[in-house]
């Protein structure tokens, strides 16, 4: 495992507050010359800009591996990320229990990069204080079909937010009183679940775990299921037959699905608009009347106008196309 | 107010509108649109009076013309070489300088309109329309025998010479340019070509002609009847020993010059019947026209028809001939009250389907004589169709190779006037039929047309002096008779003489570079067949024929029916290989009798096959090229091998009602012929195309009524299934996929990796939850974000299990019915693939529209070879109107099976389903290029969008034209460049490394080295796997071979691409952002375009959803995009904010960690 050494070398050296050697002078200017005056703000919006400086990961791999496709131009070395934060506002989502986001020492953070995790925003604001929790919103659903929305780590979609919850208040007031200074996103942990080649390997094999793990899971799950389904039925069946508070009493059906089948052949009712839309047999004489047969000439007469009013129509469409050039 | 006008009583001229449209024509809708045609491709008489003018002109500076005296040859050629410039355009063989008779000149006689124009049936063509006009030459300045040894010939020419040099003195005043040019293409009789000069305003687009033609009694006809002959051998030896009488008789006839003679007699006389019929028939230049059209879209009768010896005037002749016989017992065919509809499709029947070999035609009852009898016809001549004055054959330049190729033209076009289910009228007329490259299945290109060679005897020199007319006569003669029944058509195509200035030497046919195309199209039951079976040996002069055609080729063989026959054997490897036997056949013959090879042809069909087959330097354990010998049979075979494992499972809950195939690799259309896993190794480094299935249980009670708790089931049947599969098939391995997330519809499936080493992928169906997703749509009490993850689902649902197996089956039939599909449909998915449109297309789309080539192949009949089926789905995507109109494909057939009305209403019901999508989602977001089948299927809704939609019409666009470009000018070596895509357009390239791509060795442009990095590389991962693995194994105690077994299979990444997994990262992330396009079979990049809209300056906002910059900001990061935005705003006021790419980018750079070798941006 001679890489990962290295790559903690690698780590140390990210700590190191030296800027690294081919970063761009432009992302500098942004995050090294105002050191010390306090963050930039959105004027009228009471957000901050918090500025972070990115940097290739083909860059930082440039000396690890000798790459076979190095000879390939790799473009924006580093570039800066923007984050924008204020303090949390308690009046935007009234419904949140301030027991969950408690107004003064929550922090509202926007446009996260798509690939945070907690440790991330822990490495930018540990200058701040401890932070006790983190509620990320746009997590980027897995599966669409998911009855329920499940969290866990999981890629977050451009610009979303999260509440920061500092242990104390005055973590808060520390983020919101953070300097200008280089920051930084790429930082190395074993803990960060990894992205990329490992994590869709991870993927793949996650789907394929022992099945006798995943029967279990399965039975279990059949078993909750079957239970429900039972104290459903059985709550049914209390209500049946049992006057409401006006005397009324309420008919239900047991929910049983019919089973007139044999397993090949079934045996169902009619259903209402079917019936409908069946054709009634065709009693009546065509053309036994007189004025049968004048109505039926008039239709023949009007279709043959319809349809040359069609054609006609038609035509001048393909005309209007200028289909009609042959060469 | 609409509807009391419909019930209006009718006026009688209205029922008798109404009535002639359907009775005498078509239907309403072919009558407008011939009306509509003909007003397009009529010229404007109101318009010709600079027509006029020169006409005029003309006429007078020929009535003002000056005799010249007679002169000696060599007098003539000096005297218009220096005073004018000209070379005399004589015909080959030039006259040698010692001929004794003069050259005199006097002015013409009379001065004749002829032709179209004058006639009213003109009609513009590519290249404008001609005018022409006969010279009338007078009498005196030839002699009785002229008509031999190429005299009058001379003379002819001589006297053009002096018109055109007439002309050109008085060039200034007409404000033409002067050319020569041949008749028809035939040498012997040049003509003048006046141009308009570019500064002519005019808007008409004319060429005038100047044909020179004799009184029709100047020669005896009887010295030109077909059999004589009237070139001695000795003229060209000896000059002036013409004087061997005795033996004329013994010296082989000379028919086409004798013709060449007769027709410039008898042009007025034909002048005159066509003017009298189309003053008697009305709708006689109508029909003309309507035919003239037809003709030009085939390429028949133009400047670019030297083969052929049809045209236009032809056809009026048959229409003359057929108003007055031609039908059944002697009576008439056609009317003089006929419509151009009826007249147009009376002849064309007759051309179609009359047998002029058999019998031949003659306008009027011959005359008794020996000369001009029909066997003196019939004898000397292919084909034989005789005018008015019972002398001259019509068909004269007429091969019976040509007479095949306008009737198999004919029989196509009678076939859509009969087609009553579709308006072909497109297919008819406006449709340019003529593009060597689409119109026959293969195509032979000669270039080096040989001078001598056996067939090309003396005598036939005589008549033929142009070896290259004579070869393209009789190559496709020995060519049948190699190729027998393998193919219904062999054409040859090559254009006329180009025009020459009348001041350079007259060209040639085989001095002037031109190039011979001879098409071929397939018999599609027999083309691929293996053995050409000759005659018994016994039979001597038939087997020595036998051996003469195919010399060392020749073998005699006993067959498994005893018979010991001569015959020829073509082995092939692969289905790829079978399909180029005709052009085996076609290489040899003429290398064999004609000494062609190397460079001088060139043969189009196979050069696209190296797309479909991975490269021969792929190491045998990813890709064996042996494996795929047997096509689609092996996977075929394992298939059904595997459905009766099924049905013969033991241990079950419940019986399987049907299993079905749901993927290409089962219905003959994956790009590469799946083929087994060979591998004894556990190291699989490379991709391993899971095969899908589809498997229903027999229906039960017991599913519960609740999606997620069927999943779960599903899950366990699975797990069962699994078991059982192993434990009574032993060597099947099989794999549960699943996850435990609670979900409506699953992804859980199982890969089999079957005993016949293929492997499988494995789904359940259950009807059930297709009820249960459209109870959960109907309910009232669901809120809207439920409804449209229900209308999701069900939409995927029934894609995966109801329309795909349908489709499936579907396309599985038409490739069996149709074999050059498959591989049609698989070129035509690399090329989508190549150029990075994988994911912006369906599989299923792109099979629709292919095989819509076959369903609906007019205006040729149906594809037979690959290469021309590709060629023609390129050619469909260009011609398709997607924005106005959906693609109906067939694929069941049904509307040709059905009845008429019901396919009327089956095809109304698509039109509809496409105008409401396009109509939801605002303006063209859906169904761009939508296709429906009548089969209720729908294919391209949400893909591709129109960036997309519009990338792939100008991808095939310049495709096509590079196809010409390769097959008009360049060696055939770079087709694959077809497959080049261009890169200019992308934004940001992604480069992946090619040794984690599981897919690189399906790669095009494959490079080995990565190969072999795959193989270390993906070792590495196996570590990863085994770690894993450990955990699991270690409570399980297994044999040793089942050990094995599951080891392999734990190895075999079934279907994994992590290129896909990243795709689909970014595709949920940045779907509003940026397009990605990937080649998913091996491509190494990933093209990246912004989406355009992400650039324009937005208001801040807490949430946007997309990776945002300050404007203001982005002053301080000059290179970054967008910076050309607002530049004069750069204060901190302004909170608009656009794309942050360059963040962006570096997202995408991390999501790929590991994978990702280097990012670049363009622009």
């Amino acid at each position: 495992m001679g890489s990962k050494k290295k790559r903690n070398k690698r780590q140390q050296n990210d700590k190191n507050p030296h800027i690294i050697s081919n970063s761009e002078s432009s992302g500098d200017n942004i995050c090294g010359e105002n050191s010390g005056q306090p963050l930039e703000e959105i004027p009228k919006t009471g957000f901050k800009i918090l500025p972070i400086e990115i940097e290739s990961i083909s860059n930082q791999n440039d000396n690890l591996s000798a790459n076979p496709s190095s000879s390939i131009k790799h473009h924006p070395l580093v570039s800066i990320h923007y984050c924008y934060f204020k303090s949390h506002d308690p009046r935007i989502n009234s419904r949140d229990n301030s027991t969950i986001l408690p107004a003064e020492r929550t922090l509202f953070i926007t446009n996260l990069p798509v690939d945070t995790t907690e440790h991330h925003i822990k490495h930018i604001f540990e200058e701040c204080g401890i932070i006790d929790r983190i509620l990320f919103h746009g997590v980027l659903k897995n599966n669409e079909f998911l009855a329920i929305l499940e969290g866990s780590r999981n890629l977050l979609i451009p610009g979303s937010t999260a509440h920061i919850v500092f242990k104390d208040s005055e973590g808060l007031t520390n983020a919101l009183n953070m300097v200008q200074k280089k920051r930084i996103w790429n930082i190395r942990d074993q803990d960060i679940p990894p992205l990329g080649l490992k994590r869709w390997l991870q993927e793949y094999q996650k789907l394929r775990t022992d099945p006798n793990n995943i029967g279990a899971q399965v039975d279990e799950y059949m078993r909750k299921f079957e239970e429900a389904e039972q104290e459903k039925h059985k709550a049914l069946e209390a209500r049946r037959n049992q006057p409401d508070e006006d005397g009324f009493i309420l008919v239900t059906g047991t929910g049983k699905r019919n089973i007139n089948t044999d397993g090949t052949i079934t045996v169902t009712a009619v259903k209402a608009d079917v019936v409908k839309n069946l054709k009634p047999k065709n009693k009546e004489l065509v053309d036994f009347y007189r004025f049968q047969m004048r109505e039926a000439k008039r239709g023949k007469l009007a279709e043959l106008r319809k349809k040359f009013e069609d054609d006609k129509r038609k035509i001048a469409d393909l005309k209007a196309a200028r289909r009609f050039k042959p060469y | 107010m609409m509807e009391y006008s419909m019930y209006q009583p009718p006026t009688n001229e209205e029922i008798q509108g109404l009535k002639e449209t359907t009775d005498l024509y078509k239907s309403n809708l072919f009558k407008f649109q011939i009306d509509e045609l003909l007003s397009e491709v009529s010229i404007d008489f109101s318009k010709t009076t600079s027509l006029e003018n020169i006409l005029h002109k003309l006429k007078e500076i020929f009535e003002n013309i000056n005799d010249q005296p007679d002169l000696s040859i060599t007098d003539v050629k000096s005297m218009l070489l220096k005073k004018h410039g000209i070379i005399i355009p004589f015909p080959d063989p030039q006259p040698s300088d010692d001929v004794k008779y003069k050259f005199g000149f006097k002015k013409p006689t009379a001065f004749y309109l002829v032709g179209s124009y004058p006639l009213k049936s003109v009609v513009r063509s590519r290249n404008g329309f001609n005018v022409d006009v006969v010279v009338i030459m007078p009498k005196d300045i030839f002699q009785e025998k002229d008509y031999m040894n190429y005299r009058y010939f001379y003379k002819r020419a001589y006297y053009l010479a002096i018109l055109s040099a007439t002309l050109q003195d008085k060039g200034l005043a007409l404000n033409v340019n002067v050319e020569f040019g041949a008749l028809l293409g035939d040498r012997r009789c040049p003509i003048i070509l006046l141009k308009p000069l570019e500064n002519n305003s005019d808007a008409l687009d004319f060429t005038i002609r100047i044909l020179p033609c004799i009184p029709m009694d100047l020669f005896s006809t009887q010295r030109l009847s077909p059999s004589r002959n009237n070139i001695r051998p000795q003229h060209f030896q000896d000059l002036g020993q013409i004087s061997q009488q005795q033996s004329v008789d013994s010296l082989p006839p000379t028919p086409q010059y004798n013709s060449a003679i007769l027709s410039d007699m008898y042009c007025v006389s034909h002048l005159n019947l066509l003017y009298k019929n189309s003053k008697d028939c009305l709708a006689f230049n109508d029909a003309c026209k309507l035919a003239k059209v037809w003709l030009h879209q085939r390429g028949i009768g133009g400047d670019e028809d030297g083969w052929s010896g049809f045209n236009g005037f032809v056809w009026k002749m048959l229409m003359c001939y057929l108003l007055h016989g031609g039908g059944v017992n002697g009576g008439k065919k056609l009317a003089n009250g006929y419509s151009s509809y009826q007249l147009i499709k009376g002849t064309m029947d007759f051309l179609a389907n009359h047998d002029f070999i058999r019998n031949p035609v003659f306008m009027n009852k011959l005359e008794e004589s020996e000369e001009f009898s029909e066997k003196s016809f019939t004898e000397n001549f292919d084909v034989v169709f005789v005018d008015n004055s019972g002398k001259l054959n019509l068909f004269c330049g007429m091969t019976k190779t040509a007479l095949e190729q306008i009737q198999h033209e004919a029989r196509i076009a009678m076939e859509y006037f009969n087609e009553n289910k579709a308006d072909r009228f497109e297919a008819l007329f406006l449709q340019n039929v003529n593009d060597i490259k689409l119109r026959y299945d293969n195509v032979a290109k000669i270039t080096q047309i040989p001078t001598s060679y056996c067939n090309y005897t003396k005598s036939e020199k005589l008549d033929y002096h142009d070896p290259f007319i004579h070869f393209a006569r009789t190559v496709p003669i020995q060519l049948k008779q190699g190729l027998t029944n393998r193919v219904n058509l062999i054409t040859i195509n090559y254009p006329q003489l180009p025009t020459w200035s009348t001041s350079s030497e007259p060209p040639s046919y085989s001095f002037s570079n031109l190039k011979l195309y001879i098409g071929f199209i397939f018999n599609p039951e027999q083309s691929n067949r293996l053995i050409d079976y000759g005659p018994s040996p016994e039979d001597e002069t038939a087997a020595s024929e036998f051996r003469k055609l195919w010399g060392k080729k020749a073998e005699v063989r006993r067959f498994k029916d005893g018979s010991i026959l001569e015959c020829v054997v073509w082995n092939v490897k692969g289905i790829e290989e079978r399909c180029l036997i005709v052009s085996r056949i076609v290489q040899y013959l003429i290398n064999l009798h004609y000494g062609i090879k190397g460079k001088g042809i060139q043969y189009f069909t196979g050069q696209l096959n190296e797309i479909v087959i991975p490269s021969t330097n792929i190491p045998k354990s990813i890709y064996n090229k042996n494996g795929i010998a047997n096509g689609f049979r092996d996977v075929m075979q394992a298939y059904d091998k595997l459905v009766k494992q099924f049905m013969a499972l033991e241990n079950i809950p419940l019986r399987f009602s049907g299993i079905r195939a749901a993927s290409p690799a089962l219905r003959y259309t994956s790009i590469f012929i799946p083929q087994p896993l060979t591998l004894t190794t556990t190291n699989i480094s490379h991709y391993i195309d899971p095969i899908e299935i589809i498997i229903q249980f027999e229906h039960s009670a017991r599913w519960p009524d609740d999606l997620v708790a069927i999943q779960k089931m599903k899950i366990a049947f699975y797990i069962r299934l699994a078991s059982e599969l192993e434990l009574q098939f032993p060597g099947t391995c099989v794999t549960v996929a699943a996850d435990n997330s609670d979900t409506i519809i699953s992804e859980a499936y199982m890969d089999i990796l079957s005993d016949s080493r293929f492997t499988f992928r494995c789904r359940i169906h259950n009807e059930r939850e297709i009820t249960l997703l459209d109870r959960g749509i109907k309910d009232k009490k669901s809120n809207q974000l439920k409804k449209d993850m229900y209308t999701k689902a069900l939409e995927r649902e029934k894609r995966m299990f109801v329309e795909i197996p349908m489709h499936t089956l579907q396309i599985q039939t038409l490739c069996n019915k149709w074999p050059s599909l498959s591989l049609t449909i698989r070129l035509t998915k690399r090329w989508f693939s190549t150029h990075l449109l994988s994911d912006h297309v369906d599989e299923e789309w792109i099979e629709c529209l292919s095989s819509q080539v076959y369903l609906e192949p007019c205006p040729w009949n149906r594809p037979g070879s690959g290469f021309v089926g590709f060629l023609r789905v390129l050619k469909l995507i260009t011609s398709w109107d997607w924005n106005n109109e959906a693609m109906i494909v067939d694929l069941s057939e049904e509307n040709k099976s059905s009845l008429k009305n019901n396919t009327y209403e089956n095809n109304e019901d698509i039109k509809l389903r496409f105008k409401n999508l396009r109509a939801s989602g605002g303006s063209c977001k859906y169904g761009l290029m939508f296709i429906g089948t009548t089969s209720g299927s729908a294919w391209g809704i949400d893909k591709p969008c129109k960036v997309v939609a519009n990338r792939i019409k100008d991808l095939a666009r310049s495709a096509l034209l590079y196809a010409d470009e390769l097959i008009e000018k360049r060696e055939n070596s770079e087709f694959k460049r077809l497959f080049v895509t261009p890169l200019s357009d992308y934004d940001v390239i992604i480069h992946l490394d090619p040794s984690q791509c599981t897919r690189y060795y399906q790669n095009i442009f494959v490079d080995t080295q990565y190969l072999a990095h795959n193989k270390k590389n993906m070792s590495s991962l196996k570590i990863y796997n085994i770690e894993d693995d450990d955990v699991v194994m270690r409570d399980v105690k297994m044999q040793d071979h089942e050990e094995n077994l599951k080891k392999e299979k734990m190895a075999a990444m079934i279907g994994f691409d992590p290129v896909e997994y990243y795709l689909d990262e970014l595709r949920k992330l940045y779907s509003d952002v940026a397009l990605f396009f990937h080649d998913k079979h091996g491509g190494t990049i990933i093209g990246v375009v912004w989406i355009p809209t992400n650039f324009t300056p937005r208001p801040w906002k807490a949430s946007t959803e997309i990776n945002s910059i300050l404007v203001s900001k982005i002053e301080n990061l000059k290179d970054q995009k967008g910076s050309e935005h607002d530049t004069n705003s750069s204060n901190l006021q302004d909170q608009n904010i656009v794309l942050n790419t360059k963040a962006v980018v570096l997202e995408i750079e991390r999501l790929g960690e590991g994978f990702v070798t280097g990012i670049e941006v363009r622009k």
